[in-house]
């Protein structure tokens, strides 16, 4: 779950700055300059090192805001208006790799236990005496820990009744479910994309700010300029994330150019109708259960490292691909972009669908502020295609598996797995092997649902209210 | 003789984009004495953004005073401070 951060606003401030500068038709000539606005030469707080640092930073993060690969830069000189110009013009979309901001990552000490200066060095001496390692010693009446024998096992923090150890984690290692993120050898995060499901989590868990996506903002942008049919797909998870109603959201986002904006809950009716079906089937030939197939990290996940639940997976399309269908089936010349809280999604869009573009509630919420779109003040849309209670409750945890319950007559025994941690992993490990208690199995890889996702913007109490008023 | 003190919080899509959602839950964070003695209005904007003199968003007022970075403490505190 995300809560409101230094690392989120600066980026979301550059979001802005960004989007306003597009709008002003300034981004050629303005853009080299928002690094300095943002660390200005008479900035009074700097967190880190230098303002010229600083600057470095927001530099990448602006060429990753452009779509480019950061690890790509040869040139250091070349500027942000040549790398604005070059995405302007370009055909290709971004990939779906997430891109670390070397600069910004602070090469976190390697994950321990240490003893704080609360270590009264007691006389019961728990944390010594019941070290498997043998690596705890007494100097100067406090304990100290060999850090070459230790073994993080943190029996030591455990026993201690003062409370004066503590873990120190790596913190997008530790968010990080399928240890995809690492150290290089000097010390930088780098990312293994034979193992990343692109959930997102190491992006929220990193307290620098130092792992970020891909934008596709210009090519949208560059797309309606162009009067090509782009058409918003608004995930389900977008209620609640602005404080309006639906539809007042939808109007803002039509406003911004759209040729049409389309709820993905229409398509989470038809994978609900879909799924249904298959279950049934799957549950008379005797299969003993079958997962969702929705959540894109979650098959990410099944495809890269847990083969044996492939099996399982549900052959249905997520709500996206059936949403993106609809469009094209409509507009066969339409540029379709799905609006969402995920991560994944920008993978999925890219490797496993004919979805153009993604963009994230931050970005959407960037352009209507650089539009001074208030949607409480806004029009509301007439005639929109309304999807059911069941396709819009997709957004949060448990919201599929009641859809599907809703749908069919046979014995739905279902195990919700709400949030790709540590321990859900293991019971997915154990339905890889065929062991599960239930005969239908909802994965959603964000704790919550989609409505706490690595890119929403509401507080998830006020999110969770605002949907459950659709529902 | 209580004293009244007159809560304004932004819920503009900018305010609401740069963390004011957890702003909503204020009366929820209110104890019944306070409840009797707050009004909260929420307002699409508070012209505060316009200038950065001003601060960074999300942006409250208490008693017309204006709150930057606006937490719910930061804004209880105030409110406590306005009614001393």
């Amino acid at each position: 779950m995300t809560y409101t951060n230094g690392a989120m606003l600066i980026k979301r401030e550059i979001f802005n700055r960004f989007a306003k500068l597009y709008y002003d038709d300034t981004l050629e000539t303005e853009i080299d300059k928002i690094p300095l606005i943002i660390s200005p030469k008479n900035k009074k707080k700097v967190v880190r090192c230098c303002i010229y640092k600083e600057r470095e930073i927001v530099k990448h993060r602006l060429i990753s805001i452009l779509g480019h690969t950061i690890s790509d830069e040869m040139d250091e000189l070349k500027r942000l208006s040549e790398y604005a110009s070059e995405a302007k013009n370009r055909t290709n979309t971004p990939d779906c790799r997430l891109n670390i901001i070397e600069e910004a990552c602070s090469s976190c000490q390697k994950t321990s236990y240490v003893v704080t200066n609360h270590c009264r060095g007691c006389m019961a001496q728990p944390c010594m005496l019941n070290c498997p390692k043998d690596s705890i010693s007494f100097k100067n009446g406090k304990a100290s820990i060999d850090t070459n024998t230790c073994v993080n096992c943190g029996l030591c923090k455990k026993v201690c009744p003062f409370h004066a150890i503590i873990y120190t984690p790596v913190p997008c290692e530790e968010s990080c479910p399928v240890d995809a993120i690492s150290k290089d050898e000097y010390g930088i995060a780098k990312i293994d994309e034979d193992k990343c499901i692109h959930c997102g989590k190491c992006m929220t868990a990193c307290p620098y700010g130092a792992v970020t996506e891909k934008s596709h903002l210009v090519d949208v942008l560059e797309g309606i300029k162009r009067g090509e049919k782009v058409v918003a797909m608004i995930a389900p998870a977008i209620i609640g994330q602005f404080n309006t109603d639906l539809n007042k959201i939808m109007s803002g986002i039509k406003s911004l150019g759209f040729y049409d904006v389309v709820e993905v809950a229409i398509g989470a009716d038809l994978t609900a109708k879909h799924e249904s079906e298959e279950f049934t089937e799957l549950m008379e030939k005797g299969d003993k259960f079958m997962t969702t197939s929705c959540c894109p990290a979650y098959v990410e996940l099944t495809d890269k490292h847990l083969d044996g639940l492939k099996q399982y997976v549900s052959s249905t399309p997520s709500p996206m691909v059936f949403t993106d269908n609809l469009v094209k089936s409509k507009h066969t010349d339409a540029k379709t972009v799905f609006i969402g809280p995920c991560v994944a999604k920008r993978s999925e869009a890219q490797n496993r669908s004919n979805v153009n573009y993604v963009l994230s509630f931050e970005e959407i919420g960037a352009l209507l502020i650089a539009k001074n779109i208030e949607l409480s003040n806004i029009d509301i849309l007439e005639n929109q295609e309304e999807p059911s209670a069941n396709g819009r409750g997709f957004a949060q945890s448990g919201g599929v598996a009641s859809a599907i319950k809703n749908t069919i007559n046979i014995e739905v025994n279902e195990i919700i797995i709400n949030g790709l941690n540590k321990q859900n992993l293991r019971i997915l490990k154990q339905m890889g092997r065929g062991k599960c208690s239930g005969n239908f199995v909802e994965v959603m890889a964000c704790e919550e649902g989609c409505i706490a996702g690595p890119n929403t913007i509401s507080d998830i109490r006020i999110a969770k209210r605002q949907l459950n008023k659709y529902l | 003789m209580d004293k009244k003190v007159n809560v304004k919080i932004c819920i503009g899509t900018l305010c609401y984009v740069m963390g004011g959602s957890e702003l909503q839950l204020l009366e929820e964070h209110l104890n019944d004495d306070l409840k009797k003695r707050v009004s909260i209005e929420g307002t699409t904007c508070l012209d505060y953004c316009h200038n950065e003199d001003n601060g960074k968003p999300p942006f409250a007022s208490v008693n017309g005073k204006c709150i930057q970075r606006a937490s719910i403490t930061k804004i209880i505190n105030q409110i406590k401070k306005e009614l001393e």
